[in-house]
C-alpha cells in the first residue's frame, strides 16, 4: 500500500513542479506532502490508538489553519466531533465502535469538501493522508450501524443523479466519491481489490484536483469502475439496491458518452 | 494553587480595591472622569458578585443580588432598558416573595445547607423558582436589542453579575436537588428540558446576525444553560471544587470578551476564540461536559440529560460558526494585500 503512496506522490510534485512557473510557487504544495508523509511514518510506528488519533489532529489542524479556506465550517465541524468524541465515556462499551463511526464520517466530510487559498492543488496531499488515516482507522473501527448509513448514502446519491436526469457522474464527483470511501471503510474487500479501488479513487481526485483536461472524460468511466468494486460485497446486504445502482450508472455512462459525441460533431 | 487561594480573603481584598479606585476617582476627578466606569462600576460589581457568591444566608443572596440589579441600571454609562417589557422586569420580585414564603416554610430557617423539615410541595417549588429565575436572568441576554459597545460595561454586567448569580444559584439548586422526591424530581428535569429548548429556539434567531456583542452574550446564555443538565444527576464530582470551576468559567468569559472586542481579524483570533469556546463549554478535559459524562450512574433520567447537553451544544456550535466568520474575514484579508 505505502508503495502506492509513493507513487502517487512522486506523480503529483512532478505535475506540480511542471506546471509552475517558479519554484516559490510549489514551496506550499511540497510542504503539505512532507507534512503528510511524516504522519505516514508516524502512523506505521505508533501502536497505540490515541496516539494516532493525536497525529491525525494536529496534522489537519496544521494543514487546515495555515492554508485552509473556509475555516469556519472546518471548525464548527471540529466542535462537533470532538462533542461527539466525549460522549465516548457514557457509552464506553456499547456504542462505542459506533461514535468513532461517527467520528470518521464528519473526518471524512471534512477532507472531501475542503479547499484551499493559497494553492488550490494542495487538496490531493490533503487528500492522500486522509484516505491512508482511513486505512490505517479500518483497522480499528467496525461497526455494524456503517452498513445502513452506506444503504441511506447510496439511496441519496441515486435520488440526486434521478433528479439531475441521468446527465454525467463527473458532476456529483465529491458525493460518489465520499460514499465509495464509506464502502471501502465498511466493508470487507479483498486486498488486491482493496488496492485497485485506492488506486482508482487517488487517481479520480489526481485528476480532479490537477484538472487535466483531456483525462477530465476519464473520471466517469473510473468512477464507474471502483464502484463496480465496492458493490461486490454489497450483493449480499441488498441485491435490489446494487442493481439499481449498477443500472443507474450505466445509463449515465452511457447518455454522458452519446451527448459528448455529438457535441463534438457539431463542434 | 488551590491553598494559595484559599489563604486570602478575597471578599476583603475586592472591598479595599472599590475603596482605593473610588478614592483615586475622587481625587483626580477632572482626569479620570472618562474611565468612571473602569474605576468604579468594574470594582463595584467585582465586589458585590464575589459576596453574592459566598452569601451562606437566603436573605443576604436576595439582598446583594438585588443591590448588584439594581444599581448596576445606574453606575454603568449607557443606561438601558434591560429588558424591552416592564413585565420581565418585574416578574422576578414576584418569584422572590414565593420563594421567602416556601423557604421558610419547608426549612424553618434561611440559611443554606440545612436540612429539609417537609419535603412536601413546597420545597419543589423553592427549586422550581429557582430555576426559572437563572432562566429569567438569561432571557435578557436573548431578548435585549440593545447591546452595549463598552468592554467594561459587558464584563461588568454580564459576567460579574449575571454569571456569577447563576452560577451560585445552580449552586444553591445542586444541595436540594437530593432531597426531593422522585415524582417531582421528573417534573424539574422536563422543565429544565424546556427550557434549553426555548433558549436554543431564541438564540437560533440571530445565526446570521453581524452584532458580535450579541452573539457573545447569546453564547454565555447558551453555557449556562448547558450547565442546567448537572441538576438533572445530583452526584458528581464537580460539586465538590465548584468554587474552582466557577472560577474558571468567568474567567474564561472574561477573556472571550477581551480577546473579541482587542483583536484584529487574523488567524491567531480565529484559534484563540474556537479554544475557548471549547474550554467554556466543557469539551476541554477540565470541562464540566468531559466530568459529567466521566463519571456517570445509569440512572431513569440519562436520556433528558442527553436530549439537554446535545441540543445546547448543537446550538453553540451553529452560533460559534458565525463568531468565527466575523473573527476572521477573508474578504478584508485580500483588500490589505
Amino acid at each position: 500500500m505505502i508503495i502506492i503512496f509513493l507513487i502517487f506522490t512522486i506523480i503529483s510534485l512532478f505535475l506540480r513542479t511542471k506546471d509552475a512557473k517558479s519554484i516559490q510557487e510549489c514551496i506550499p504544495f511540497y510542504i503539505v506532502s512532507t507534512l503528510s508523509w511524516i504522519s505516514f511514518l508516524l502512523y506505521m510506528y505508533l501502536d497505540s490508538i490515541l496516539y494516532i488519533f493525536t497525529t491525525f489532529e494536529i496534522t489537519t489542524f496544521l494543514i487546515m489553519i495555515t492554508l485552509g479556506n473556509n475555516l469556519s465550517k472546518f471548525l464548527q465541524l471540529k466542535f462537533i466531533s470532538f462533542f461527539v468524541l466525549t460522549l465516548l465515556y457514557i457509552f464506553e462499551g456499547v456504542f462505542q465502535q459506533d461514535i468513532l463511526y461517527v467520528y470518521v464520517l464528519i473526518s471524512t466530510f471534512i477532507a472531501l469538501w475542503s479547499s484551499f487559498r493559497v494553492d488550490k492543488k494542495i487538496y490531493f496531499p490533503f487528500i492522500l493522508f486522509n484516505i491512508f488515516s482511513l486505512m490505517k482507522a479500518r483497522e480499528y473501527i467496525e461497526s455494524p450501524f456503517s452498513v445502513t448509513v452506506f444503504v441511506i448514502g447510496a439511496i441519496f446519491l441515486l435520488f440526486i443523479l434521478l433528479k439531475g436526469r441521468l446527465q454525467s457522474l463527473y458532476r456529483e464527483t465529491s458525493i460518489i466519491t465520499f460514499i465509495l470511501w464509506l464502502g471501502v471503510f465498511t466493508f470487507s474487500i479483498d486486498l488486491y481489490f482493496l488496492l485497485t479501488v485506492i488506486t482508482l479513487l487517488l487517481t479520480v481526485s489526481l485528476f480532479k484536483s490537477f484538472k487535466l483536461k483531456e483525462l477530465n472524460k476519464a473520471i466517469d468511466i473510473l468512477l464507474y469502475l471502483s464502484s463496480l468494486i465496492v458493490l461486490i460485497p454489497f450483493i449480499k446486504v441488498s441485491f435490489f439496491l446494487t442493481l439499481t445502482w449498477l443500472a443507474i450508472f450505466s445509463i449515465c455512462l452511457f447518455s454522458n458518452k452519446r451527448l459528448r459525441d455529438i457535441g463534438e460533431c457539431h463542434g | 494553587m488551590v491553598n494559595a487561594l484559599e489563604m486570602y480573603d478575597w471578599q476583603f481584598m475586592t472591598q479595599i480595591l472599590l475603596v482605593v479606585s473610588i478614592f483615586t476617582f475622587v481625587i483626580f476627578f477632572k482626569r479620570l472622569k472618562k474611565y468612571s466606569e473602569l474605576l468604579v462600576a468594574l470594582p463595584f460589581s467585582l465586589s458585590v458578585g464575589l459576596s453574592i457568591f459566598l452569601s451562606d444566608n437566603l436573605v443576604s443572596y436576595f439582598f446583594f443580588s438585588e443591590i448588584l440589579f439594581v444599581v448596576s441600571n445606574i453606575i454603568y454609562n449607557n443606561c438601558y432598558k434591560l429588558y424591552n417589557k416592564r413585565y420581565f422586569e418585574n416578574v422576578r420580585y414576584i418569584f422572590w416573595i414565593i420563594i421567602f414564603f416556601t423557604y421558610y416554610n419547608s426549612f424553618g430557617s434561611f440559611a443554606f445547607n440545612a436540612v429539609p423539615r417537609n419535603t412536601g410541595i413546597e420545597f419543589t417549588f423553592v427549586v422550581a423558582l429557582l430555576l426559572s429565575l437563572i432562566f429569567l436572568m438569561i432571557l435578557n441576554f436573548l431578548l435585549r436589542e440593545k447591546s452595549s459597545n463598552s468592554v467594561a460595561e459587558s464584563i461588568g454586567y454580564e459576567v460579574f453579575t449575571v454569571s456569577i448569580f447563576c452560577m451560585k444559584t445552580i449552586l444553591i439548586i445542586s444541595d436540594l436537588t437530593d432531597a426531593i422526591p422522585p415524582k417531582h424530581h421528573t417534573i424539574i428535569d422536563i422543565m429544565i428540558l424546556l427550557f434549553i429548548f426555548v433558549g436554543s429556539i431564541l438564540s437560533l434567531q440571530f445565526h446570521k446576525s453581524s452584532n458580535v456583542q450579541k452573539l457573545k452574550s447569546i453564547i454565555r446564555a447558551l453555557v449556562i444553560l448547558s450547565l442546567l443538565p448537572l441538576l438533572i444527576i445530583g452526584e458528581s464530582k464537580l460539586w465538590e471544587n465548584f468554587s474552582i470551576f466557577t472560577l474558571t468559567i468567568i474567567a474564561g468569559f472574561v477573556f472571550l470578551e477581551l480577546i473579541v472586542s482587542y483583536l484584529d481579524k487574523s488567524r491567531i483570533k480565529l484559534i484563540l476564540v474556537f479554544l475557548l469556546i471549547c474550554f467554556i463549554s466543557g469539551l476541554s478535559p477540565f470541562g464540566h461536559i468531559f466530568i459529567l459524562f466521566k463519571d456517570l450512574v445509569d440512572s431513569d433520567n440519562q436520556v433528558i440529560l442527553l436530549l439537554g447537553v446535545i441540543t445546547s451544544l448543537l446550538t453553540i456550535s451553529v452560533i460559534s460558526k458565525r463568531m468565527f466568520e466575523l473573527s476572521y474575514d477573508l474578504e478584508d484579508h485580500k483588500s490589505l494585500k
